[in-house]
């Protein structure tokens, strides 16, 4: 009766610090997949589903940094096989489909400005970062999403040493990717004072 | 001391990793290479962490939305328990998704997570807020009905909000909303952020009433197509938000002001907006997105019927709780909030500077990035608006062709 009771006191512990975990987890991680895929939908899919990983792993019972990074990296692998997958679906778009999503984003907010701008903004930026190696660009996500070098150097099992060069090696690649797209910088010359 | 490599030297530039050493910092300050590479690996960062930043979800994820997410996981998890009960001790079933699929979230911020209708009903509110210097907000789809009450006012003045904010203003606006304070006409709110596509500009002219010209070749910047590749509408009309008065009370004490009084004649007073022909053209670039984007419009009417007038109302909302204090504050101090549309900008990720166009008094607009450029101005009887992924002066000479 006893052993009884102490399973289900376990498993109720367990539970609750797999809430606490999500609850802890969940916006870092949504904001991580987000300003990858840029999709509502598809970044807490990408999150459930790491979360339904982490379920019944006795990496829940390690140290909150441990746990953290486990799921970062995880969440990180899941968003970027959901971009492969897009990648293939969208390989077959010719220009034209190209333009009706633009369409379709500008007619989903009703305002044609700002909005169309910030989009294709967001668009070029997340282009520039799909170019990146996967590691510079974890490292440059992470980085600037506010992780200190030392949760990266967890997130990527990398020395905490090793992160500042991924992370330079990372910028200039995205500055490259980033103008090149853009042909040049149009507000670096004459930018407001 | 040797030259440091390329990561303790962009590891340098990190506050909180913390400070150089002092044989680091004396190092680079004489060595013109590490000084070089220091400023290069500055430039690079400066330029990523802007970028990287508007990738974002529009604001914070509140409790709630993580409790939500939450039941969600949870459902999807029974599901999957579900499954696997169903195919006993299948090793497929171990790994396979539920059959189900997740329920998505709601495109965009706390508005865009409301239903269609309450999202009208709050693009809405924006709109009238702006006109009547009550509130605004930068946020998500809303920042878009506001951008589009940009182009209704006699004159401009700039409510810088940061971010705490804006977010604290998406909220109380989606609270608003999703409480009946105010309610509107569906089909009426619709149009405010709803644009026609037409065919040209011959047709947008005669929706609108006045007369487009596409922008003169000669002044486009260089890689943009010489002709509108979308031309948008937005008809004259009229649309009309009904404030509730019994639900306004009940906001009023659910955030802790049980004792407001607000008169009886207040409840079904009606804001009643007359919503000038907007017309937008957009040019694409190479590759064929938007690149540039020219708004004309006619200026704006807004009145109050019913019970309450329209000073009335702006002070009731202007004293709703939950409302940034920075904000009211800077909405109280317009001069004459009857002629002068405040627009919301977030000071955390777009400059502003007073500029001319043409001899009229213009404002000016650079995003955090550098790239986006904005121009904003009054000419003719006609609000005017150019926005573009160009440089200030390259606006400036689309604005100078204008009018």
């Amino acid at each position: 009766m006893i052993a009884v009771r102490d399973e289900a006191t376990a498993a109720a512990d367990t539970r609750d610090r797999f809430e606490a975990v999500f609850r802890a987890r969940y916006g870092e991680l949504y904001s991580l997949s987000y300003r990858l895929l840029g999709d509502h939908g598809e970044a807490e899919d990408v999150v459930q589903e790491t979360f339904l990983k982490l379920d019944g792993q006795p990496v829940l019972g390690r140290p909150v940094e441990e746990v953290a990074a486990w799921l970062r990296r995880v969440c990180l692998n899941a968003t970027y096989n959901r971009l492969r997958g897009r990648r293939r679906a969208t390989a077959r778009l010719d220009r034209a489909g190209r333009l009706e999503r633009a369409d379709e984003e500008a007619d989903a907010g009703g305002g044609p400005l700002l909005d169309v701008l910030r989009a294709e903004q967001q668009r070029a930026v997340r282009q520039a970062l799909a170019s990146l190696p996967q590691r510079q660009r974890a490292c440059l996500l992470l980085r600037h999403a506010g992780f200190s070098y030392a949760e990266i150097a967890a997130t990527l099992d990398l020395a905490v040493g090793s992160v500042g060069v991924l992370l330079a090696r990372g910028e200039r690649a995205f500055r490259d990717a980033y103008l090149d797209r853009n042909d040049a910088d149009p507000g670096a010359d004459d930018a407001l004072p | 001391m040797p030259c440091p490599d390329l990561g303790t030297l962009r590891v340098s530039l990190d506050d909180d990793a913390g400070a150089a050493p002092p044989r680091l910092r004396d190092h680079v300050q004489a060595c013109a290479s590490c000084l070089d590479t220091v400023a290069e690996l500055r430039r690079n960062a400066e330029l990523a962490a802007p970028a990287i930043a508007m990738t974002g979800p529009d604001g914070w994820l509140s409790p709630a939305t993580v409790e939500a997410a939450l039941t969600r996981f949870e459902q999807r998890r029974a599901r999957l328990l579900a499954v696997r009960a169903a195919t006993a001790d299948g090793p497929a079933a171990r790994t396979a998704d539920p059959p189900e699929p997740v329920v998505p979230l709601r495109h965009g911020g706390q508005l865009a997570r409301l239903g269609t209708r309450a999202r009208s009903v709050a693009a809405a509110l924006v709109v009238v807020v702006v006109l009547t210097t009550m509130i605004a907000t930068p946020g998500g789809r809303a920042a878009a009905a506001g951008f589009l009450a940009h182009f209704r006012s006699e004159r401009f003045q700039v409510v810088a909000l940061d971010h705490s904010q804006a977010v604290q203003l998406n909220a109380a606006m989606t609270q608003l909303v999703q409480t009946g304070v105010f309610s509107g006409d569906q089909r009426e709110l619709d149009r405010l952020v709803t644009p026609l596509a037409v065919r040209d500009l011959a047709e947008a002219s005669r929706l609108a009433g006045f007369p487009v010209h596409a922008v003169d070749r000669s002044a486009l910047p260089r890689g943009v197509g010489a002709t509108p590749e979308r031309v948008l509408v937005n008809r004259a009309h009229t649309a009309r938000l009904t404030f509730d008065r019994d639900q306004a009370i009940a906001y009023f004490r659910r955030n802790g002001q049980a004792q407001v009084t607000i008169p009886e004649r207040f409840d079904g007073a009606q804001l009643v907006i007359q919503v000038p022909a907007i017309v937008v053209q957009q040019y694409a670039g190479r590759d064929g997105t938007p690149r540039l984007l020219v708004g004309k419009a006619g200026t704006i009417g807004m009145d109050a019927a019913g019970g309450a007038s329209l000073e009335e109302l702006r002070e009731l909302v202007l004293h709703l709780p939950g409302l940034p204090k920075g904000a009211v504050e800077q909405l109280r101090n317009l001069s004459d909030w009857r002629t002068t549309l405040p627009l919301p900008v977030p000071s955390d990720q777009v400059r502003w500077r007073a500029a001319s166009v043409g001899g009229s008094e213009a404002l000016s607009f650079t995003d955090s990035t550098g790239k986006v450029h904005a121009l904003l101005w009054r000419h003719g009887g006609y609000i005017w608006g150019v926005a573009g992924v160009i440089g200030a002066g390259e606006a400036l000479d689309v604005a100078n062709s204008l009018g």
